[in-house]
């Protein structure tokens, strides 16, 4: 079996371009992943955690999926108007789509390598990455909570609106972590739901 | 339901009256075809005429054509308008049969590729004045023939979980989803089995529907086959009108996770379901609980619940051993490929099995990732593998088929190693601890380090390490005398073993020896001195490489302070000692403890200047009949009293046997008694046929000795021994030569000493148990096979 192959300086470099290009197809558009072998990726990753560069390997992935990332953000940062939380969504759903993918051909290391490290497993770390650089992008936050609030006074007020676009927003708030949730729509829709009963409240109590 | 093959003529629809969704506008059709383009598929109110054409049809119809303009795009029309006009989504594949389903919901079309209806959605559109009463579906065709089969006709009645969440419908509240936890607890490599594919899409490939409401329960053909009597061949779906779907739920459940529970008052009912499918291990603990609660009335409690579990014999739940799976039809299904869906290749080797994928993945996470989760081994039945050795990986499917290791892999070491690192490429986390029990079981002190060597790198194997770091530590003497294998270690590794606590080295010298060779990538073995004798033309930095940081941290390890003066004396005069500072202070360091003590009291702590845990006596030769030996020191129970013949002392230390039973002229006493006997002998013994003369000396079993000296003495008679070997072992059946005699002439007189030095690895390697054994026939002609000797005595390092 393939032992000799550590002792190749540029075997991790070799390696990590082939699982880099297919790390980046998946992300490009999630169908592309047909044309990938799983078998093949599964043992290019696993043979280089085999041959401790889990490390490497990780703080590699890091970098790819940061970057990643952030092209998300300047995409949906640049999205106009109402645009803007469907362009959201459907990034969600695809970086979700890859992000799963990426980690089946990276489970190994995330089976052995990770437990003995502080590092996030890679969903967790897609996660991670996502929120720090998407939700909370300065760009993107405020934006978000708006739009929201927003649509679900529309809906309130009885008009026709995206129902489940608002369903999957929500959701992937809530996959990021319940203290996303929370400080992009809970608390300022509790905040505002308040605001709007209490004017409400006020006009009843003139009424009468 | 239809035929095996239904195929459609260029420009023709085929219209069955039973080819209908049981409510109008609602309804899943899910079918495998071939064709090189135009899949075409035509929902009506009403079946069409002979000759229908869809481009010709003037009533209400959804027309849904995948891999329209040749192969090149998904179009959907209403009343023949083209409201769809995709490039590049679902289409066909020419060279096979390829599945898809749609669905349609109250105008919702959703179209999908693969067996699996509502997973994997390719696209999904919504009409926006939906046609709620189409029900009847036309298979059609464009220009070339069409082959269809395995049509199935799906209710949507019951909500369905993996639609839903399509569906233009519900609230801002998400709990019915999966959430984010839940899915990573799925990759649980310790849990998983083929309890993950109860009722599950995934790798199915039939169905149940049940009851009146037409449920549709996914199930897996290779597992029905093995656990019970399924009609499978006839058909893709069993179709259940009059079974609930908690009773098929408890079946089910059953198989696939080894257990159940089921209200006591459907006892009855799951116990003839069962019997209908011949699922005998659940017939049999249904009637014996049945059985319990008629003898005793009380336990009869309606609406509750009673637990069914399969006795299982395995520690994995829900991996095959500890299910009502049948072991013999699994691998009969094996054998005659039957609703095997997958061949496996291996490149540059070829075709190695064609298997379940079901049976692959309740093992194996990465199996089962591959055959799902969308990449391209998820769409093909064949998949080539790379960096598999064809034997190991052919075991690894055997064993996933009957949960043993075969014999054959057993006896051979390397192919259990290469199968303990396909359980760990392939998270067989089963066959990985059976394949690092049985290595460890199988250990041979030659393939420890060879072994070590591997295993080092996987993460997963970190007991089996752990266990072969300390057995080369404890005899570290051999390892590094033996072969110079122990230079190929990785340095975390070897680095373990020298500061191992329970590192047992008769000197330290041998320590200091080990470092230098490792740290040159020594291909031979050699001392300290040779490495001092090549200094002198060189540099650390050349020497030692990229080892040179690690040898000085080893050195550190070395308890200089145990060696002797003159040893230490000539260190501090060598070469090397002037090219590493760190051996330098460290022998200095030795020097002045051997003048002036510890000296200050932190050195009390200190690891140098303290014996090893676990040290060797050494008892030395010094001349034929000395009081040095390891018997004569067992007469005085290790020092503790004057010597008493130890076979006569009160708490035995030793124990000596022979080859034949004990007499007048066969007694052991004699051989340690320290006095001529005129006549001693053991007589021959058959051991496989030949004749087998010994004497044996056990050492208990908190004792060991590296031999490396003997002495023998003959008795009063001329049967002298020429042929002979003197042996080790450590459990008294396996032995290895320590000195082999052949034709040694030696002994020539009666009563007359004889010692021999014992050289070479094997005299480093500790055993209990010691053996002087006749290879060859003495030189008294009658009785060739007594081996005459009356004085026995062992020599070396003691433990």
């Amino acid at each position: 079996m393939n032992f000799r192959v550590a002792s190749d300086p540029e075997y991790f470099d070799k390696n990590w371009n082939i699982l880099k290009h297919a790390i980046r197809e998946i992300f490009k558009c999630n169908d592309n992943a047909r044309h990938l072998s799983f078998g093949e990726l599964h043992r290019h990753a696993y043979y280089m955690v085999l041959h401790n560069f889990g490390e490497k390997l990780y703080s590699k992935l890091v970098a790819t999926m940061t970057s990643h990332v952030k092209e998300i953000a300047k995409s949906v940062e640049a999205s106009e108007g109402s645009s803007f939380l469907e362009e959201l969504n459907t990034k969600w759903n695809d970086y979700y789509k890859a992000l799963e993918i990426i980690r089946d051909i990276l489970m190994y290391m995330d089976r052995t390598y990770i437990p003995s490290t502080k590092n996030k497993p890679v969903y967790e770390l897609g996660l991670n990455l996502w929120r720090e650089n998407v939700i909370y992008s300065n760009q993107i936050r405020n934006r978000l909570s708006n739009t929201l609030l927003e649509f679900v006074f529309k809906e309130r007020a009885g008009e026709d609106v995206n129902r489940e676009l608002i369903r999957n927003v929500t959701k992937m708030l809530i996959d990021l972590g319940p203290s996303v949730y929370e400080q992009v729509f809970e608390t300022p829709f509790l905040q505002v739901l308040a605001e709007s009963y209490k004017a409400e409240s006020h006009k009843y109590i003139e009424f009468v | 339901m239809v035929e095996k093959f239904l195929t459609v003529p260029p420009f023709e629809c085929a219209w069955r009256e039973d080819l209908k969704f049981q409510e109008a506008g609602r309804g899943c059709v899910a079918f495998d075809a071939f064709a090189c383009n135009d899949v075409t598929l035509v929902f009506r109110e009403n079946v069409g005429s002979q000759g229908y054409h869809y481009k010709r049809d003037s009533s209400p119809h959804y027309t849904v054509i995948l891999g329209s303009h040749r192969n090149r795009r998904l179009k959907i029309e209403v009343n023949g308008e083209t409201v769809v006009d995709v490039v590049g989504v679902g289409l066909c594949c020419s060279n096979s049969f390829q599945s898809y389903w749609i669905s349609i919901y109250d105008g919702f079309i959703s179209i999908g590729n693969g067996k699996y209806p509502f997973q994997d959605v390719v696209f999904q559109w919504s009409d926006s004045r939906p046609n709620c009463n189409v029900q009847y579906i036309g298979l059609s065709s464009w220009d070339k023939h069409v082959k269809y089969r395995n049509v199935n006709v799906l209710s949507l009645k019951h909500t369905l979980m993996p639609l839903s969440k399509h569906m233009l419908f519900g609230d801002y509240q998400v709990e019915d989803d999966v959430t984010a936890a839940d899915k990573q607890l799925h990759m649980d490599y310790d849990k998983w089995g083929l309890n993950n594919f109860l009722e599950s899409w995934d790798l199915s490939d039939m169905l149940f529907i049940v009851g009146p409401e037409e449920r549709p329960v996914p199930a897996h053909k290779p597992i029905l086959a093995a656990s019970g009597n399924f009609p499978l061949c006839s058909s893709f779906a069993i179709t259940l009108p009059t079974v609930s779907y908690p009773l098929l739920h408890a079946l089910l459940h059953y198989i696939y996770t080894g257990w159940t529970q089921i209200p006591q008052e459907q006892l009855d009912s799951l116990r003839a379901l069962s019997l209908q499918f011949q699922v005998m291990p659940l017939v049999k603990q249904c009637e014996e609980v049945m059985e319990r609660i008629k003898v005793d009335n009380k336990l009869f409690d309606t609406g509750k619940n009673v637990e069914l579990t399969y006795p299982c014999i395995g520690p994995h739940c829900s991996t095959l051993p500890s299910l009502p799976v049948s072991i013999q039809r699994l691998v009969q299904l094996k054998l005659s490929g039957q609703y095997s869906d997958v061949n496996i290749y291996i490149e540059s080797y070829g075709f190695v099995a064609r298997v379940h994928r079901i049976v692959l993945s309740l093992w194996s996470i990465p199996f089962a990732k591959m055959f799902t989760n969308g990449m391209s081994e998820s769409m093909s039945s064949e998949v080539t593998l790379r960096d598999v050795p064809p034997e190991a990986f052919k075991a690894m499917i055997d064993f996933l088929y009957d949960g043993q290791l075969n014999e054959k892999i057993i006896d051979s070491g390397s192919l259990l190693l290469q199968l303990l690192l396909l359980a760990d490429r392939f998270g067989v986390a089963f066959l990985h601890q059976e394949c690092c029990k049985m290595l460890l079981e199988c250990l041979s002190q030659d393939s420890l380090c060879p072994l070590l060597h591997v295993v080092s790198s996987i993460p997963s194997c970190r007991l089996l390490k752990e266990t072969l770091q300390r057995r080369i530590a404890m005899n570290f003497d051999y390892f590094i005398s033996a072969s110079t294998d122990f230079v190929l270690l990785d340095d975390t590794t070897f680095f373990n073993i020298i500061k191992h606590p329970d590192l047992t080295v008769t000197s330290e010298e041998k320590v200091l020896n080990a470092i230098l060779m490792f740290g040159m990538n020594a291909n031979e073995l050699f001392a300290w001195e040779v490495v001092d004798q090549l200094i002198i033309n060189s540099k650390p930095e050349l020497l030692f490489g990229e080892r040179l940081q690690l040898v000085s941290d080893l050195l550190s390890f070395v308890r200089f302070p145990l060696l002797q003066h003159s040893l230490l004396d000539k260190l501090q005069n060598s070469h090397i000692i002037r090219h590493i500072p760190v051996l330098q202070s460290l022998v200095q360091e030795a020097i002045n403890f051997a003048k002036h003590g510890l000296g200050r009291p932190e050195n009390e702590n200190n690891v140098r200047f303290q014996h090893r845990r676990s040290s060797y006596r050494e008892l030395q030769y010094i001349c034929d009949g000395d009081d040095h030996g390891v018997l004569y020191f067992a007469g005085t129970s290790y020092g503790e009293h004057q010597w008493v013949n130890p076979l006569l002392a009160e708490a035995k230390k030793i124990t000596i046997t022979a080859s034949s039973p004990h007499s007048r002229y066969t007694d052991p006493k004699v051989l340690v008694s320290r006095t001529y006997q005129g006549t001693c002998f053991a007589g021959p013994r058959l051991e496989n046929g030949h004749n087998c003369s010994w004497w044996m000396i056990d050492l208990g079993q908190d004792h060991q000795l590296m031999c490396n000296y003997y002495t023998m003495r003959q008795d009063g008679s001329k049967a002298f021994p020429r042929c002979w070997n003197i042996q080790g072992s450590a459990d008294g059946k396996s032995w290895r030569d320590l000195r082999v005699h052949e034709n040694d002439r030696t002994v020539c007189k009666p009563g007359q000493f004889a010692s021999w030095p014992v050289v070479g690895p094997n005299a480093l390697l500790p055993f209990r148990y010691f053996r002087v054994v006749l290879t060859g026939p003495t030189t008294d002609a009658t009785n060739p096979w007594n081996f005459c000797i009356c004085y026995l005595e062992l020599y070396g390092y003691f433990l």
